[in-house]
């Protein structure tokens, strides 16, 4: 058995586990490295650590976050080895299976669910509370993601292979479906929260506001919002999304300045 | 002169720092726009403005995922870049002469001269990423010797050698940020002394609509991120409903 603090360095070492991210080999020597203090823990001689380090030193990649219930199965599985309970071949195959689905769960749950959730209410926050903002998003979105990160660790530490069925068991895809429309919901409030921020701030020049009008401008911002949406689905970048709606407002200036002269 | 490069190089080796959490280390986001900007505007003097900027390209960006070997906008030296320009352009060219402007048009964006200089750095600046993502790329191609240099290492027996080659992979991205938000904030505040100045009045006068079209576009980029089934509706009935709510309290 290796020791608390060990497992604590390898928790610290996570946090480092695409340091050295490269194409060919990605996040393999992040991962040596975040399991280096477990191996020598467990294999106290020199030699038999370093041909354990190599095993480790092939192509790695999943999500960061997910990497760490793997490091904790791994970890005991190393133990294993050490024990002749088990093939180091097992090691590779476990590692290699769980590339795939680990880095789509990760990337579907953490970036397309809780970032955008966390990003969103950050946003909201800020256009309500100010500097909260930014830390109504950070506290969020690490809540999650350190939760993954050292109870993914424990978990695997615990459980070694089986990890695997308990990450099963949370049903991350499905939470993350309820996360994107908890997401819209809010974003939809964002909307509301700005179109009164900048009636209040007097950026559309009118004053006092109707009812009609605010209805008007919900309606063209939302409309604007969603049909917009459609052309970045289609393909189309954010950068060019901007100057799409940027060049339309120098032709209005022109016709509007001649307008003025004519009048 | 002297203060615009001092100023360029606190952005950068801030940058370089905020960057390191994009993918290098930690992860715990403050590499994000919502953050990343209000941390150069406090450092340039303008904690605010860094918070308006941060909240646009927050959503502008809300949809790029860093999935596999892909590498999305670079959204962290975007922000700095941006901001960075915005605050040292706006020092240094002063306020901008709004008396040349109609009346009609001024209604709107009255004595916010910073709009200009926003809507202005973040039209040169979005350009940018195509350089960033190459520095980026750089960064991920000259780690690979550091793989190999371990595996040498292990050979040997050199346990430790897999430890401080990780981190140096840490010093090569944070070299490369440094290094690439340097020139190019640099660069964006000279072509906004240089050309700002230069433009007819009409494109002067447009250059607020840029901070507008980014902000319709990263209203869009948040939607189409969390775009599925029933979002429609759910965006439709919470926009409608919470402008109601709020109408009728504040009426």
């Amino acid at each position: 058995m290796i020791g608390r603090f060990t497992i604590f360095k390898v928790f610290l070492n996570s946090f480092f586990i695409q340091s050295a991210w490269s194409f060919e080999k990605m996040q393999g020597l992040g991962f040596a490295s975040a399991i280096a203090p477990a191996i020598k823990d467990i294999y106290k001689d020199r030699d038999q650590a370093s041909a354990a380090l190599k095993r480790h030193m092939v192509f790695y990649n999943a999500h960061p976050y997910m990497a760490s219930p793997i490091l904790g199965a791994v970890i005991r599985m190393e133990e294993e080895v050490k024990d002749g309970k088990l093939d180091a071949g097992n090691i590779t195959s476990f590692k290699e299976s769980l590339i795939g689905p680990y880095g789509a769960i990760g990337d579907t749950f953490f970036w397309g669910s809780v970032r955008p959730i966390a990003s969103v209410l950050g946003v909201l926050s800020a256009l309500i509370w100010g500097l909260w903002g930014p830390l109504v998003f950070l506290v969020v979105y690490n809540l999650f993601h350190i939760w993954m990160r050292w109870f993914g660790l424990h978990k695997g530490y615990k459980l070694g292979e089986d990890v695997v069925e308990y990450i099963k068991t949370l049903g991350l895809p499905e939470q993350a479906l309820r996360i994107r429309i908890i997401a819209t919901g809010l974003l939809g409030i964002m909307v509301a929260a700005l179109i009164f921020k900048l009636f209040k701030t007097g950026m559309f020049g009118i004053q006092p506001v109707q009812i009609y009008q605010l209805f008007l401008i919900t309606g063209f911002i939302t409309t604007a919002t969603i049909l917009l949406a459609i052309l970045l689905r289609k393909g189309i970048s954010v950068s060019l999304a901007i100057y799409l709606l940027f060049l339309p407002a120098i032709v209005f200036l022109v016709v509007m300045d001649m307008l003025q002269r004519v009048g | 002169m002297k203060g615009v490069v001092y100023q360029c190089l606190l952005a950068s080796a801030a940058g370089g720092l905020l960057s390191l959490d994009r993918t290098a280390a930690l992860q715990i986001m403050v590499s994000r726009p919502l953050v990343a900007s209000p941390v150069i505007g406090y450092i340039l003097g303008d904690i605010m403005l860094g918070l308006l900027i941060g909240g646009v390209l927050e959503l502008l960006f809300i949809g790029e995922l860093p999935i596999g070997g892909y590498i999305p906008p670079h959204e962290t030296m975007l922000t700095v870049v941006i901001t960075a320009v915005s605050l040292i352009g706006q020092k240094a060219l002063g306020r901008i002469d709004i008396a040349v402007f109609p009346n009609w048009y001024l209604v709107g964006f009255g004595s916010a001269d910073i709009f200009f200089i926003l809507g202005f750095a973040i039209l040169i600046v979005i350009p940018m990423d195509i350089i960033c993502r190459k520095a980026d790329a750089a960064a991920r191609v000259f780690n690979v010797r550091l793989f190999n240099t371990v595996l040498v290492g292990l050979d040997k027996g050199l346990i430790k050698a897999v430890g401080t080659n990780n981190l140096k992979g840490l010093g090569v991205f944070f070299a490369l940020n440094l290094l690439t938000i340097f020139v190019l904030t640099l660069s964006g505040v000279l072509l906004m002394y240089i050309l700002l100045p230069l433009l007819p009045r009409i494109v002067v006068m447009s250059l607020p609509f840029a901070v507008g079209a980014a902000c319709v576009t990263g209203l869009s980029s948040a939607y189409s991120a969390l775009y599925g089934s029933r979002s429609l509706t759910v965006f439709l009935v919470t926009t409608f409903f919470t402008v109601t709510l709020l109408a009728a309290v504040i009426r």
